[in-house]
């Protein structure tokens, strides 16, 4: 009997290892083995490289920098060197950062207030702090020449503008999303960020108990990919003139704003382009928003007589009008549907002709202009010189105003719209639009960036032609008269001797609450040189210039004298 | 009559020496390999510190050669050269000559 008993308690004993066997080695078996390959594997992220960003010539614009967290181990800094840890730290950063910079009281109080941040964070109770970001590799190295004990870095990848704040409007910032990661906004930065911020990869191997790898375990890569890099059609030298002109004008004629952009006609390739007030994109954060968006792309202004020129092309165009054309209402204001439209310095020419009235900037002559046209051609002309539509330009914030529909025009708004008021456009719509009389008629679209560089491959971005707007000829005819515009207008004065420059003033009142404001306009000067075969289109434009209203003595001597700078480094010679 | 076969020895002797002359060698081979398996898993298992630090050279020249590259791109920039040289006494030109 008592061997039975005690059968039967070995056989219960038996049954109790094996079902917890069975519960550790079959139900929990999928558990516990993840929890070991959390401890025998390593997971680490490759990053992958941020796509350079560079001019035509090849020069950096944009690339990556590597920066460093430093970090602090409260519990392993004996609480005796804690002091003077924080303050051989503090120094060398305020050292960094605001030495030869500021006045030396304010370099102090800086001092002091670093300091006693690292003393708190150092003091707190936690294993790891996190003491100071975006450390760059010269402030590192003088860090770990200090062999403090419990200080780490931890590194990762922040953008480098060589240029500083130029080019900030085209191109963009880096920043991060709802999720921290580095994404890119505005500009350029935002358009390709996906092309250029690339794949990150992993490695994921065996690790021992010191967290090394073994070798003979297993090892698993997947490769990062970095970014592409980006080639532009930028050209460094014309940036800078524009850049340097621009920063100029804006101080001298007290403008709120300003912006310049330079296109090559041909191709619509984009030179150069500048706005000011303008921000660094290293440290976007501490500008206001406002600033973000390139004005160039994304902000909508009368062009005021800019516009002229594009009407006068059409009616040219459609042979309703040739530059001896007379205009027989051009002796007086025009009274228009309980409106009336004089001449911006109330000066009439009867009879006045075509190119006359263009180099007048005469608004009753373009009245005349309009009404030959029609409300339909007028229209047509308009969408066909790309207004009322995005220019498909490779810039993340590229807006476009719309056109009223056709049906909502009355007789003052074809009139109106004749010299550029009560219609909106980008400026990147206007300089395409006067590019096309330039390129022998032909409508282009522009592209900043030239080509996209994948490693061994490399995508070249083609000219495009959008359409022909007018014709040949018509386009030569435009020129001549843009030409006398120039040699003949109110900016005859500054143009530079011997070239042959088309161009055309613009002084547009702002509309404010529904009528406009006298004193405030949009100063602008648009055209293309050398006439017979233009190598650049340009169009200047002050926001609200205070020296002076009108863009024949702002705009265009700004125009002028980047001008001048572009023909001696393009070795144009002049033809007169 | 039943015809038996009678057992050979030394047919048999000769034909297994055969086998084994071969087996010999082989099963040496093997020895050696496994004992290079063990001597090569032996040495490699300690190689993870090695790799680290090979990984972190790499990585700090790679980062060295980026700084470098930017630091060479600072210097080259037009702003930095206008600067640099209108403190050496390089002024803009005012009016140029063209000679036919």
């Amino acid at each position: 009997m008592r061997i039975v008993i005690v059968k039967y308690f070995f056989l219960l004993f038996f049954l109790a290892i094996t079902s917890r066997l069975f519960y550790w080695q079959v139900v929990k078996a999928d558990e516990l083995s993840a929890k070991a390959e959390n401890q025998h594997f390593k997971r680490v992220q490759i990053g992958a490289r941020r796509g350079n960003i560079y001019y035509s010539n090849g020069s950096m614009l944009a690339s990556t920098n590597p920066v460093f967290s430093l970090y602090g181990l409260p519990k392993v800094i004996p609480d005796a060197e804690k002091v003077k840890v924080s303050q051989d730290l503090a120094k060398i950063i305020a050292n960094e950062k605001y030495k030869n910079i500021v006045e030396e009281e304010e370099y102090k109080k800086a001092l002091s207030s670093i300091k006693e941040d690292f003393s708190s964070k150092l003091t707190q109770d936690l294993y790891w702090v996190l003491l100071r970001k975006n450390i760059d590799m010269e402030t590192k190295e003088k860090i770990e020449g200090l062999k403090s004990p419990g200080l780490g870095f931890e590194s990762s990848s922040g953008r480098f503008y060589p240029e500083g704040s130029s080019s900030a409007h085209l191109l963009g910032f880096v920043g991060f999303n709802a999720r921290g990661e580095s994404t890119g906004y505005f500009g350029i930065e935002g358009f390709y960020d996906g092309d250029l911020k690339g794949i990150p990869g992993i490695v994921r191997h065996e690790k021992d108990a010191m967290g090394l790898p073994i070798l003979i375990g297993k090892f698993l890569t997947t490769e990062s990919k970095n970014g592409k890099d980006l080639g532009l059609n930028i050209d460094q030298s014309v940036q800078f003139i524009v850049e340097r002109a621009l920063k100029k004008g804006v101080e001298k004629y007290g403008a709120k704003a300003g912006s310049v952009v330079v296109m090559d006609p041909k191709t619509g390739d984009i030179l150069a382009l500048g706005a000011f007030p303008n921000y660094d994109p290293l440290k976007y954060y501490d500008f206001p928003k406002d600033y973000y968006k390139n004005p160039i792309v994304a902000e909508q202004y009368e062009p005021g007589s800019t516009f002229k020129v594009l009407v006068m092309a059409a009616a040219i165009n459609e042979d309703l009008v040739k530059p001896d054309t007379k205009c027989d209402i051009c002796d007086k204001a025009i009274s228009l549907g309980g409106f009336t439209i004089r001449t911006w310095n109330n000066k009439y020419y009867p009879n006045a002709t075509m190119k006359e009235v263009i180099v007048h900037s005469d608004n009753t002559g373009m009245v005349f202009v309009a009404k030959k046209l029609g409300l339909d051609k007028m229209y047509k002309y308009i969408q066909d010189f790309g207004f009322g539509q995005p220019t498909q330009i490779d810039l993340q914030d590229e807006t476009s105003p719309d056109i009223r529909s056709k049906d909502t025009w009355r007789e003052i708004d074809l009139a109106t719209s004749s010299f550029g008021q009560g219609i909106a456009v980008t400026p990147i719509q206007m300089v395409r639009a006067v590019a096309a009389i330039a390129n022998k008629g032909y409508l282009m679209e522009p592209h900043v960036v030239k080509e996209i560089q994948d490693g061994e491959e490399k995508f070249v971005v083609k000219p495009k032609i959008v359409r022909q707007v007018i014709s040949e000829n018509a386009a030569k005819i435009m020129t001549e008269i843009m030409v006398a515009a120039v040699e003949e207008g109110e900016s005859k004065w500054v143009k530079p001797k011997g070239f042959k420059v088309a161009g055309k003033t613009g002084t547009a009142q702002i509309p404010v609450a529904g009528h406009y404001d006298p004193n405030k306009t949009i100063a602008s000067f648009v055209g293309f040189a050398p006439a017979d075969d233009p190598k650049f289109v340009m169009l200047v434009r002050f926001d609200q210039p205070t020296s002076s209203i009108y863009g024949s003595e702002t705009a265009a001597p700004t125009f002028f004298e980047i001008a001048k700078e572009l023909f001696t480094y393009f070795k144009i010679a002049p033809s007169e | 009559m039943t015809i038996i076969k009678t057992f050979d020895n030394g047919y048999v002797e000769t034909s297994s020496w055969r086998k084994r002359r071969y087996l010999l060698p082989v099963g040496l081979l093997l020895v050696l390999l496994m004992l290079a398996e063990i001597w090569a898993n032996n040495t490699l298992v300690t190689y993870g510190e090695k790799f680290e630090s090979i990984s972190r050279l790499r990585l700090s020249l790679e980062i060295e050669n980026q700084v470098l590259e930017n630091k060479i791109a600072k210097e080259s920039a037009l702003s930095h050269i206008a600067t640099e040289s209108a403190t050496l006494g390089f002024s803009q030109v005012e009016s140029i000559q063209y000679i036919r």
